[in-house]
């Protein structure tokens, strides 16, 4: 009798016959070579960028493992922060804390570009209506692998922005950590897978970024962002630190979304599958834990920042907004959240506890087609 | 000492090459896609041929980059825009060689049918033979989401193709 699945590893084989055997060598050669002149070129180009005084932000290439600055002279071009404050005499029963809104534009395309928006101006009116200001902090170039794009992300605090800047394999590369205030990019660590969902994961006081190893052993660790030191972890160990870091656990398969608590106690399920029967994953949960947003569908490792809904734990129904269908949303600490809504990429909103609008924020046209990163209480 | 480098690259790529397209082709299900997904992945392999030369794992970091360049977002339509997405006509089972050629040609349409996802995590576990952790980490996902896209996997099979009901009948044993 045969071992279970015996049949289709015997099908499997008999098909991958079917192949045609080749000489690769003198195309892998070539696609080498092609690859090396991206880089170099895209190296150029940033170089270019930098001597013209933009808010580019060039990387030389380093010997690996180096640490340190990568390109002495690199300027951010970082501005004061307009006040943070709403007008004096804003309505003080209106619970809204402006914070700071960081978003990555053409997360997609050869420029990576990373924005502060900056909350100030309202009105008297209730809610409030805000303006803003934007403000490009960092130009990071990238080739064909998205890499940047999938993994940058600001710290908690919202004084570093780290990125992985692909290397040769297109899936992996150098760690970049840089302090939003000034100062020059550090190259920290190579080798760190940049796919995924969480390719970087911030720990909760951002003193240090969790991270996945390609290096053959498949390690996992964390990274000190002053020290720029790796320390390898166990697995659980390091599983353990990234739910500490999000602030919860959470699954969504086999016709459930599951949360718990970061240590994996209070475990509660709701009926949940992606729209489009793809795999998901939980991308926030409420501080009291009442709403979960479960994030877009997607087959394949590239990062979803937004989310397909908002569900409500307590009832297991999607939760239904006055000011439209959420697609992006950043959960506070004091229960209130910052949302966008599909249709307006002009719009931010603050939510209090009880879903209530405090705030209603006026995004500039020059992040209409940026995706928001994170939130930063003021 | 670059001349033995390049030597030893082209001797890894002629012997190697063989067994990665196997790989690609059940990745793929086309000949010229499987072609240029290991090119692409020993393209990149060679860039970094001197450090993978000095550690040793040349061939897990080739097989690594194979897959995620699969799997991953910049070749995701490929397959659907060049592939037939139809099955062909389902014949009754047999053991001559004409059916083998139908349950070899259902095999490969309905693969086709699956995420490119699912499509790695069968050809990781039950062609390479991996384990469950073994597959997670060259995909660089859970374990639980190799268990599940297994799951899926075999579901969807037996959903598009029951003719190849006898290719999957028992249930995957989580090693």
């Amino acid at each position: 009798m045969n071992a279970p699945m015996d049949n289709l590893r015997f099908g499997l084989a008999e098909l991958a016959e079917d192949v045609k055997p080749v000489d690769l060598r003198d195309r892998t050669l070539k696609t080498s070579r092609r690859l090396g002149a991206q880089r170099a070129a895209l190296t150029s180009a940033l170089a270019v960028t930098l001597l013209a005084g933009g808010a580019g932000v060039a990387l030389a290439v380093v010997d690996r493992g180096g640490s340190g600055p990568v390109v002495p002279g690199a300027s951010a071009s970082v501005t004061a922060s307009p006040s943070h404050a709403p007008s004096p005499s804003a309505p003080p029963a209106a619970a809204f804390e402006p914070g700071t809104v960081y978003f990555v534009k053409g997360a997609q395309s050869p420029k990576v570009e990373v924005y502060r928006l900056d909350i100030g101006d309202c009105d008297l009116s209730l809610p409030l209506k805000c303006a803003s200001t934007p403000t490009k902090l960092r130009t990071i170039g990238q080739m064909s692998d998205s890499c940047p794009g999938n993994s940058v992300v600001v710290s908690p605090d919202g004084r570093h922005v780290a990125w992985v800047n692909g290397d040769e394999s297109g899936i992996a590369g150098d760690l970049i950590i840089s302090d939003l205030a000034g100062g020059d990019p550090r190259q920290v660590e190579p080798n760190v897978i940049c796919g995924g969902d969480h390719a970087l994961v911030w720990s909760a006081d951002s003193a240090s970024i969790h991270i996945r190893k390609m290096d053959g052993t498949g390690s996992v660790g964390t990274v000190g962002a002053e020290s720029g030191v790796y320390a390898v972890q166990q697995q659980k160990e390091w599983d353990k630190a990234v739910a500490a870091a999000l602030g919860f656990r959470g699954t969504i398969g086999n016709g459930k979304l599951t949360v718990t608590e970061a240590d994996g106690s209070d475990p509660r399920s709701i009926s949940y599958t992606d729209p489009n029967g793809l795999d998901a994953v939980v991308v926030g949960v409420s501080a009291d834990g009442r709403y979960a947003a479960a994030g877009r569908g997607s087959g394949d490792p590239s990062r979803q920042l937004g989310v397909a809904a908002v569900l409500d734990m307590t009832t297991g129904k999607k939760v239904r907004f006055a000011v439209g269908t959420v697609d992006w949303v950043a959960f506070q600490a004091d229960g209130s959240m910052v949302v966008t809504v599909a249709g307006k990429p002009d719009r931010l909103y603050y939510l209090d506890a009880a879903l209530k609008v405090t705030a209603e924020v006026t995004v500039p046209d020059t992040l209409g087609d940026a995706e928001p990163l994170r939130h930063v209480a003021g | 000492m670059v001349d033995s480098l390049t030597a030893e690259f082209d001797s890894f790529v002629r012997h190697r090459s063989p067994s990665l397209l196997r790989a690609a082709y059940l990745l793929t299900g086309d000949q010229h896609l499987a072609e240029d997904l290991v090119q692409s992945a020993l393209a990149r392999t060679h860039r970094s041929w001197r450090q993978l030369h000095d550690s040793g794992n040349a061939e897990a970091y080739t097989r690594k980059v194979m897959y995620h360049l699969q799997v991953a977002w910049w070749r995701r339509r490929k397959v659907a825009e060049v592939l037939p997405g139809e099955l062909p006509e389902r014949r009754a089972r047999g053991a001559d060689h004409a059916g083998a050629s139908a349950l070899k040609l259902s095999l490969r349409a309905a693969l086709l049918q699956l995420s490119d996802k699912q499509r790695a995590v069968l050809v990781l576990r039950f062609f390479e033979d991996r384990t469950e952790a073994e597959a997670a980490e060259v995909l660089g996902v859970t374990v639980g989401t190799v268990k599940s896209q297994t799951n899926k996997a075999l579901a969807r099979l037996r959903a598009i193709a029951p003719e190849l009901s006898d290719l999957h009948a028992a249930n995957g044993v989580a090693r």
